[in-house]
Formats: structure tokens, sequence, C-alpha cells
């Protein structure tokens, strides 16, 4: 790598790769025994939590795990995502929490976590 | 008890013969059963492209159809594009050449457009290939290296590349 | 973001796919997919049953009867778009296949399918309503048609029953040398229309118009022909004052609000896009004279 390369159209190596199809993206991996994770996710925009039922989900078919926030282990149950750049001119703080179980806030707002092989 | 059917689909001239769910999209079919991941999944409304493949030869988007239903069909994916292992097609090669991929994810979708594309229209007009791969959506590149790949890429199978 | 479970049926003939939609109670037709598979994906609908016809034989053509085109459910709208018949025959048809979605849904999609999904800014239900077709629908033990006019009943619901299913549509031709124009307005090329104008003009020597038939879709709750304006031109010459004003009519129209418009904003672009429309419609026509209104 010298002063020559500046300037000069260097072709990418994983190109090859990336035009064949050979990529490997998130969802390409299958490893033995994987498992697959889904989110229940809050269809209102706001609203109260009265109780989570995960019965039918844990009994269904090929389910591994349902968890909710009483089944994170105690000192994340209320953790909430930290602010990536805190400022001082923000009033209202809000920050989403890994699991609702309270109030959720957006459409869209995780609630509990589906692990099963499919 | 779900609902389910033995199909039998060649890719890229190799047949497959599974034992699918009649509700599984071939999209996943041919990227879980078959494990040809080139073809990828982005919105699965139909709306980006990312998992456009050539079925009997034409374009289709494979989010959009069952896999019950490629039962008995020919397909073709990005892994068959390049003539061998050792070798791009030319489509491919103009792509790195012009620089028109980034991340790679759009990529195989715009390759499968584009390859139907040229077949029909050899001579395409830049306003022309804009249209054509307007299916096929690209967060990354702008669409202007895209752009020059298919022009660049229609050059050279004219020139018998 | 996957199909709810279903049963699969794949008949092979039209009467053993009017069988079974007579006997299920909750069952989807899949035709080109294109609209019906995005929903199943998305679990807005939630069929017990989905009956495939697209290994049906002979749901596909184009056939010229002389004085219409007849077209078979299935026909692909790629067929619509690259048949010479059509190009010649319901230019009106070939300008407005253009603007359906992408090539890739164009290669799946069906004509049948869109009528019966009867989007309101779908192209292909307002050509069909702008150019009067009649729709065939069988059932186990009957068929009817059914004219266009009477075709949609609300907001993407035709007028036919569960247990039927479209076999075919019978477009009636207009005169050689017919004005024709389809304008539509999208954010996006190939998105479903905001609003869209389609004109036929049957112009005599002079520039006497006819006949006319004018078509605004994406404003109601399906295609709408605005036949006031048929009226009013029928009889006239054409000129450059008499479609401005008479596209003006369109701005009655009691106009759909949504996510994408508000009512006032297609009722402006019905009006705009008509009086577009009716300008290129006349400089088509073979008496017609060069006019481009903005």
């Amino acid at each position: 790598m010298g002063a020559k390369m500046f300037g000069a159209r260097v072709p990418r190596l994983e190109d090859p790769r990336l035009l064949t199809g050979q990529g490997s993206y998130t969802d390409d991996f299958h490893l033995p025994g994987m498992l697959e994770a889904a989110f229940v996710r809050s269809p209102h925009s706001h609203a109260r939590i009265n109780g989570i039922d995960t019965s039918a989900a844990l009994t269904h078919e090929g389910v591994v795990a349902v968890y909710t926030t009483a089944d994170l282990p105690e000192h994340l149950r209320d953790t909430t995502v930290p602010f990536q750049v805190p400022n001082p001119a923000i009033s209202q703080p809000f920050q989403q929490r890994l699991l609702e179980d309270r109030e959720v806030c957006f459409a869209g707002e995780p609630i509990a976590l589906v692990v099963a092989d499919t | 008890m779900s609902d389910r059917r033995t199909i039998s689909v060649t890719i890229n001239g190799e047949t497959f013969e599974r034992n699918v769910e009649t509700r599984l999209t071939l999209a996943d079919f041919i990227r879980h059963e078959c494990l040809l991941t080139g073809t990828h999944v982005g919105c699965e409304h139909g709306v980006c492209g990312a998992c456009t493949i050539l079925l009997n030869g034409q374009t289709a988007r494979s989010c959009l159809m069952l896999a019950v239903q490629a039962d008995g069909q020919e397909i073709k994916t990005v892994e068959g594009i390049a003539p061998n292992d050792q070798e791009l097609h030319p489509l491919q090669q103009a792509f790195q050449d012009n620089h028109g991929l980034q991340c790679g994810f759009c990529t195989p979708g715009m390759l499968t457009t584009l390859l139907e594309f040229l077949e029909n229209n050899p001579d395409p007009t830049e306003r022309e290939v804009r249209e054509a791969i307007s299916g096929n959506l690209c967060r990354c590149t702008g669409y202007q290296g895209i752009v020059a790949a298919a022009l660049d890429a229609a050059k050279r199978l004219q020139a018998g590349a | 973001m996957k199909p709810p479970p279903f049963t699969y049926h794949d008949p092979r003939s039209i009467d053993d796919a009017v069988a079974l939609l007579a006997e299920k109670d909750n069952a989807k037709l899949l035709a080109g997919g294109q609209s019906l598979m995005p929903m199943l994906n998305m679990r807005f609908v939630l069929p017990d049953d989905v009956i495939d016809i697209n290994r049906i034989d002979d749901l596909s053509y184009i056939r010229d009867e002389g004085d219409a085109l007849v077209f078979g459910g299935m026909t692909r709208q790629r067929d619509i778009e690259f048949s010479d018949l059509v190009a010649q025959k319901i230019p009106l048809m070939k300008e407005a296949i253009l603007n359906v979605g992408h090539r890739q849904t164009r290669n799946r999609g069906t004509y049948g399918g869109s009528l019966s999904h009867l989007d309101p800014s779908a192209e292909l239900p307002t050509v069909s309503m702008a150019q009067d077709a009649v729709v065939s629908v069988r059932k186990k033990g009957g068929a009817r048609d059914i004219a266009m006019a009477d075709f949609p009943m609300g907001y993407m619901m035709p007028s036919f029953d569960l247990d039927e299913m479209v076999t075919d549509i019978r477009v009636p031709l207009w005169p050689e040398g017919h004005g024709y124009a389809f304008v539509e307005f999208a954010r996006r090329h190939g998105d479903f229309a905001i609003t869209s104008s389609a004109v036929l003009l049957d112009v005599a020597d002079g520039g006497r118009i006819a006949k006319a038939s004018v078509t605004v879709g994406g404003v109601w709750p399906a295609p709408l022909r605005v036949t006031a304006v048929d009226e009013v031109l029928a009889g006239e010459t054409g000129s450059a004052e008499l479609f401005t004003d008479v596209a003006e009519k369109c701005r009655d129209i009691d106009a759909m609000e949504d996510v994408y418009a508000p009512a006032w904003y297609r009722q402006h672009l019905a009006a705009v896009l008509t009086r577009r429309a009716l300008a290129k419609a006349f400089s088509r026509a073979a008496n017609g004279t060069e006019m481009t209104l903005r």
C-alpha cells in the first residue's frame, strides 16, 4: 500500500461472494440445534397491561420457552435501554424496558419473547 | 396437525424433494429447506424485491408464492447465475467493476431482475434500466452504480462476453 | 410475518374450484397472489382454506370476438402488457398496465384477481369501468354476467358472492381511431394511484365528440364513472375551454379521505388529471387535434 493506491479504483474482495449469493446475513445461518426467537409486540399505541397469559404458547408444538419480564433476572427487570446521547435539554426522559409488563407506550413495544425450533 | 404436501422443485438444475407445510412461502423453502440463502427476505409483502427469483424464466417475488405452487417448476436463483465456480457471469462482473453493490443484500434480487430485463432488452436506455429496477429497493448505493453496471453489462453481453 | 395455517387446495378445473367454494365457508381464492399473499403474510386475513386456481387450464387467454376482447380471469398482467391485440384494440388498457406494480408483480398478477380484489386505486378495475366491461362469474350450478357499473358493491367489495369466482371479462371495443388516455398520480412509480383518470373519446369529423367515457380511480371507494362529464361532452366540439370546464365537475365527487391524501386533494387531482387526460385523448383521436393541458 503506497502512495500509488490513493485515488486508485480498488476492486472489493467480498464482491464475488456477495454476487453469487454466498453472503452470510443474520437469517442465513443454519446451525445444529438452532432455535428461533420471535417477539410478541403490543398492537396498541398506549395501553395498560392487565395480565400476560403464556399458557397457550408454552404448550404449542415446537415452543421451547416463553419469556416475560417476570422471567428476566431481577437486575434486568427494570433496567431501561440507556440514552445513546444524554442531553440536559431532555425534560421528559422516556426509556424503554427490555420487556414491558405494565404500560406499553408504542405499537410494537416488546412484551414477550418466544423461543421455538422454527 | 398442519396441512403438508410433498413437492419436487428444480432449482438451478438440482431437484429438491421435500415434505413441507402448505403455508410455507417459496422464499422460506429456498432459504431454509434447500439451504440456498442467496435469495433474501426483506419486507415479506412484495415491495422490496430482495426475494426475486426466476420462475420458468420469468421474475417473481418468492415471498408472494407458496412453496407448493412451485411443485414441478424450474427456478433459478442468484446461486445459479454464474456459469461455474471459477467465473462470474458478465452481469455479475459488471456489478463488481462498477461498484454496483455495498452491503450486498439487494444484490441477488437486482441480478435476477436484470438478467430477465437484459434478455428482453439487450440495448436499453438509462431510463429503461431505472424503470426495470424500480421494483428493487437498495438502501446503500443510491442506485447509480447499479444502473452503470446494468448498462455496462448490456454492452458486454452484446459484444458476446 | 408468515402465513397462518390453512388447508391448501389446487383444483384442476373450474367445476372443482366452485365446488370447493360452495363447500367451504372461510375460503380465499389464490390467483396471482400479489394481493392475497401480502395479506396472508401479515395475517390480515385468516382463511381456513386457500383455493389455488393457478393449475386450472384454459383460464388464461385473450380472445378477439370482433366487437370485444374476452380475457380469461387468470390472464397474467404481463400477457396484457405484451399483447398486440390489446395494444391495437384497447390502447387505454395498454397505457394503464404499465403503471401496475413492477415487472415481477405483473408476471404473476392476474386480471381477474385485480378485479376481485377491487382496490379503489387499481388500474385494471378503472380501465374496465371506462370500457364498460362485463364480468362473468361462475358458481356451483350457475353462471351470470355482471356489468362493470354494477360490479363494485362497496370499498374493496365486488358484488359477486363468496361462492362465485370470476371466469372471464368481456371488454367491448371502441371504434378504430378513438382517443384514449390514462393518467395517474402516485408517490412512486408502480404504487397504487392516489388518483387516476381514464378517458375514452369517440371523435367524429371536425372534432365533434360523439361519445365520451370518463372514469376516475382512487377518489371514491370504487372506480367512478363520471357520467355527468360524459353527458356534457357528448355532441360538443373538443376544445381546451370545454375540457377545462368539464374537468372541474370532478371536484364535486364525494372523495375518500385517508393517510395518503385528504379528500380535497383527491378532488383537486381528479379535476387536474381529467383535464390532462381529456386533452391527451383528444390529441390521439383520429379526428382530434393536438392539445396539451397541464
